[in-house]
Order: structure tokens, then sequence, then C-alpha cells
């Protein structure tokens, strides 16, 4: 068991330290993103300033909070983007053969896929959503207390995991029906525009849907909601980050048996 | 070491009509047709083994190959490899493999040659002794090192198979699988790929199924060949006995002073006639070549001859010819 786990640490880390070299050989590329990412992160918090000095509030919540709504929607979304790009563009993945490659090596096929690439030009997207974050948790007066500091942890874990879940789930797809990666972009566009805001300015069944169908929900609406003490429609006695992390788990697990499920049906049909 | 019973393997696909009402057709009535990719095919290979798996395009050897590394799983029949099944223990079996696909690499593109091996040393948990030992063994044969510390897609053809056949040889596979490991390499690129090849095969022991369009590869290394078309196997066994089989064929030349426009012989086909020169297709089981020499002799003056064995070309020229 210490000699598996030591093999596939050895093999992640020497993933890691390939991708950092992979993406020092195109440095340019990397102030494109810079540019271009804070560009569209602040441009977002700018909007929902505008909107919400307008409005006042929204759905019985203030500027501020739908910010710290926003910050945590925008760091996960880093975070998927650091560790887990990989799984929004499957389809593509699976026309250049890459498939091949990761069932020719003897190790866990899920496991190469996961660890294939660290895409570290994320940060620039995590960091937006980091500054972002700083900004809402002063004009909320955020507590800094230890167990609010874990929670968020926790919240961003689950809120990854969730967000990574619902990419394989779409990708997977390409596994049955050739190439539908154009899908992963439209649930990027979705994830970004549904965890923005509170989901209760939405209709109740579409809020429910976002709970326990697509859990969204519990990517930033829940956690926000319990920091700040908002009802919603889902009154649990629990501590939302570790809802937030629950759902991220049971949705990952089910996402990466659909996932190899998808890589059997490729291994007996072919590409 | 490698049996196959009844292999199959179909393929669904899809035919597209062309045209915006054949795309809208397909959608709503799609034209499926199954494929024999492989069709009802049975070997087995020995430990130690060259053997050339060959065949013209289409005729499912990468398909083959995929099968027996355990990437695509067979329709139907059964495969052992060292008594276990690719299907369901792919990691083991996987272990012990090394691969080529020459039409793609397995390298790292962006980064220096160097990388990609260091990450196979640790996926397959080469220890140092081995992975160094290796590695020198084969620079010896391929000069890799003056290679790598260059990123992958600055390599030329010929130098990325060099680090591709590196790659699939440093945790000393037991078999190895070379999709067309000589594919758009020039004259020196293939013949120091295939005295690698050789020295491997020797060195290790290792078996090596190649597939190729190359017949001088086949020529210079595999002591067998499997022949495939449409996903049949057509032929198995060595190569001179394929040869003996499919095409017993001599060709004599002759260079006479006149010939004369009713010549005619026996036993033999006149294949060109021109005016001082002739080539005779003869069956060397049924006639020897001194003997056919004595024939003609008594009807034109010979001034000079040679005779030209037929090889693995004209085997699979008729072989290939059949199927169009
Ligand atoms: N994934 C796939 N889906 C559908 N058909 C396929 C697939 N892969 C291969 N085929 C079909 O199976 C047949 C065998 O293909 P294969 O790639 O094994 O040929 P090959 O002998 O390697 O040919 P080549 O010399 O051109 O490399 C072909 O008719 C091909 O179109
Ligand atoms: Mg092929």
């Amino acid at each position: 068991m210490f000699r598996w786990l030591k093999h596939y640490i050895s093999v992640t880390n020497c993933f890691a330290r390939l991708a950092i070299q992979r993406q020092m050989e195109y440095p340019t590329f990397l102030f494109g993103w810079i540019a271009g990412n804070f560009l569209q992160w602040f441009g977002g918090l700018w909007l929902i300033q505008t909107i919400m000095s307008r409005f006042g509030d929204l759905a019985g919540w203030k500027a501020e909070q739908v910010i710290f709504i926003y910050s945590l929607s925008v760091i996960s979304h880093g975070l998927v983007v650091i560790f887990f790009l990989q799984t929004w563009v499957i389809g593509q993945m699976i026309i250049v053969g890459e498939f091949d490659r990761i069932l020719l090596r003897p190790m866990d096929s899920f496991f190469l896929f996961i660890v294939r690439n660290i895409n570290f030009v994320g940060i620039t997207d995590a960091i937006p959503g980091i500054i972002i974050f700083f900004h809402a948790c002063s004009l909320v007066k955020f507590h800094w207390s230890f167990v609010n500091i874990v929670n968020i942890g926790l919240i961003l874990i689950g809120a990854t995991l969730i967000r990574t879940a619902l990419y394989m789930l779409v990708g997977s797809i390409s596994f049955w029906k050739i190439n539908r990666d154009a899908l992963s972009v439209l649930m990027m566009h979705f994830q970004q525009q549904a965890t923005s805001y509170p989901i209760s300015i939405y209709p109740y069944s579409l809020q429910v849907i976002f709970t326990f169908l697509i859990p969204i929900g519990f990517i930033s609406f829940y956690p926000a909601s319990q920091f700040f003490g908002i009802g919603t429609i889902l009154d649990i006695p629990f501590n939302f980050s570790f809802a937030t992390l629950f759902m991220g788990v049971i949705f990952f697990f089910l996402a990466s048996y659909v996932f190899t499920t998808g890589l059997k049906k490729y291994e007996s049909v072919g590409n | 070491m490698i049996v196959v019973k009844n292999l199959s393997k179909e393929f669904l696909v899809i035919k597209k009509s062309p045209g915006f009402s054949g795309a809208l057709k397909s959608i709503f009535f799609p034209d499926k047709k199954i494929v024999h990719a492989i069709d009802n095919v049975s070997f087995s290979i020995n430990r130690g083994e060259i053997v050339g798996y060959i065949g013209p395009n289409g005729a499912g050897k990468s398909t083959t190959v995929k099968i027996l590394c355990g990437i695509l799983h067979p329709t139907s029949g059964t495969i052992l490899i060292n008594g276990l099944d690719p299907q369901k223990k792919r990691q083991e079996i996987v272990r012990n493999i090394g691969t080529v696909f020459g039409q793609r690499t397995q390298l790292y593109w962006d980064i220096r040659l160097g990388e990609s091996f260091e990450l196979l040393r640790r996926i397959y948990r080469i220890d140092n002794e081995t992975y160094n030992h290796n590695l020198s063994v084969m620079n010896e044969m391929l000069q890799i090192n003056e290679l790598i510390d260059i990123p992958v897609r600055q390599l030329s053809l010929g130098q990325r198979m060099r680090g591709d056949l590196v790659a699939a040889f440093l945790h000393s596979p037991k078999i190895i699988f070379l999709d067309e490991p000589t594919i758009g390499l020039d004259i020196q690129g293939k013949k120091s790929i295939r005295k690698f090849i050789k020295n491997i095969n020797r060195l290790n022991k290792a078996t090596i199924i190649l597939t190729t369009h190359d017949l001088d590869d086949v020529e210079e290394l595999c002591n067998r060949l499997i022949i495939i078309n449409k996903g049949r196997i057509v032929e198995d066994g060595g190569l001179k006995q394929i040869i003996n089989k499919i095409t017993p064929y001599r060709l004599l030349i002759v260079d006479a002073e006149k010939i004369p426009v009713n010549f005619k012989t026996e036993n033999c086909e006149i294949v060109k006639s021109e005016l001082n020169r002739i080539h005779l297709k003869f069956d060397k089981n049924k006639i020897t070549a001194s003997q056919l020499i004595a024939q003609i002799s008594l009807q034109i003056k010979i001034v000079d001859l040679s005779v030209k064995e037929s090889d693995i070309e004209d085997v699979i020229e008729n072989i290939y010819g059949q199927s169009v």
C-alpha cells in the first residue's frame, strides 16, 4: 500500500514538473492570459456593482454579499482550470488518441487522466478571485476565525469537485457520441452565470434542480447564505461547508464512474 | 507466449452521405455499416521471434496490435499473452510491453526528450541501475544522448523516431509492438533502426511484432511473416517458404545477338521481348535454369544472361493484386 502510494505520488510530481516546464516554454502566453483574465473577472465585479447600485438588493442579498458569492465562484473556477482543465477536452483527447497512450501504461487510467495536466495558467483566474474575495470579506466584515477559515477551505475543495464532476459528466458524452466538446464550453458559461449570483433569483423548480440535480447551488450560494444567515429553500441543520464537500465527493465519484464506463466503451469500440 | 484464437473485431461505422440533405438523412436514418476489421484471426508467436505483420492499408494491422496490447477489446476470440488475458489484466500485461506507433509519437511534444524518459522511469518504476544500463546500451546504437536535451517538437522525424524507440525499450519489455517504425525515414535512418531492432532482439530475447510497408524491413529483420488482407490471415510462415509457395518463379534475362521474331520455348513464359534481350519467367519446380539455358541456346546465340529470384515484393504484389 505504501509502495503503491509512493509510486502514484512520484508520478504525480513528475507530471507537475513537466507541466511547469511545458508552460515555461511559452512565457508570452502567460501575459496574454493575465491581461485577459484580470479584465474578465474585475469586469464582472464592476458589472455586479453597477447592477446592484441600481437595484439596491437582489432577492434579499446586498451588493457585498453578492460579491462574496461571485468571488467563491471565481476562485473555484480558477482551481478547476489549474487542476482539471483536461475534463473540458475529452472529445479532443479521444480524437488525437490520447487515451491509447493512457491505456498503454501500467497504472490506473482515471488517475493518469486526472494528473496528466496541471495548468498553472489557471492562477491567472484564481488570483483575481482571491483579490475579489478579500475585498468582499472586508465589505461584509467577514469573521476570520479558525473555524471559518477551515470552512472556506472545505467549500473551495467541494466546489472545485462539483464543477469538475459536471465537466466530466458532460465530457464523457464524447465517449458515446463523436466529439461533443462544444458542450463543455456551454457548461463553462452556464456554471459561470449560475454561480455568480444567488440562485434564489430563479423560480423554485430551477432552484431545486440547481440543488439536487446539477448541484451548482453548493458552489457559492448555499455556503454564502450560511455565512450571512439568509434563508434558502434548503434548510438543513448542519454546516454547509460539509454539505458542499459532501456533494463534491459524491458527484466526483459519480462522474468518475461515468468516465470509466465511457473509457470501457472506448476500449470496445475504438474512436 | 502470444496465443491468438479466432480473433474478430467489428467496427460499427455510420456512412455519411454527401451534402446537406445527406447530413440530415444520416441524423435521422443513420446508414450503419459493420466493418470487419479483423476476421477470425489465429496465430501464436514464441518468445524471441521477430514477426513481420504485413498487409495493405486497412488490412487490420494496427487494430490487431491495439487489441494485443489491451487498448481495444475484441468482438470475439481469445488472446493469451504469457498466459494472461490483456482485457482483464491490462495493467499487468502492459508492464512488459513496449510499443512504437510510427504515425504518432508517445513523447511529450513541448519538453526536452529526457523528461519524457524520466516520466516513463517513474511510471514503470524502473530502478536506476536498469535505467542507466538501458540508456547507455541504447545510446551506443542510436546516439540518443545528443538528443536528450532538445524539446521533442524540434526533433526531425528520424530523431524523434529514435526517441520513441528508446522510450519503448526503457523498461526492458519482453514483447514489443512496432507499428511502422521506419515510416518516413531516410535510408540511413532505416538502417540504424533495423540494426537496433536486431540487436535488441538478440540482447533481451525480446519478442518483436513489426508492421511495416517497407519490404526491406521485412527481408532484413523477420524470420517469420504473417500476411493479412481484409482482416484475414492469408499466409503465415517463413520468408523463403512463403516466397516459394506464392511465387515459385525465377526470371531469366537473356541478352542475345538477335532474338528471332517467332522465338518460342517450352516450360516458360515470355514476359518481355526486346530486340536483343528477352525476359523469361519459369517455375523453378518444373525446370532448372541450366536446362532452360541449354534449351534456349539451341535457338539463339546467348551473349549474356542473369537469373533473378522472386522476392517478397513479388509475393505482396501477387497477394494484394488478388484483392482488387
Ligand atoms: N475506430 C475505428 N472505427 C471504425 N473503423 C475503424 C476504426 N479503426 C479502424 N477501423 C477500420 O478497420 C480497418 C482496419 O484498420 P487498421 O487501422 O487496423 O488498418 P491497418 O492495417 O493498420 O492499415 P494501414 O496500413 O493503413 O495502417 C479499416 O477498414 C479501418 O477503416
Ligand atoms: Mg496501421
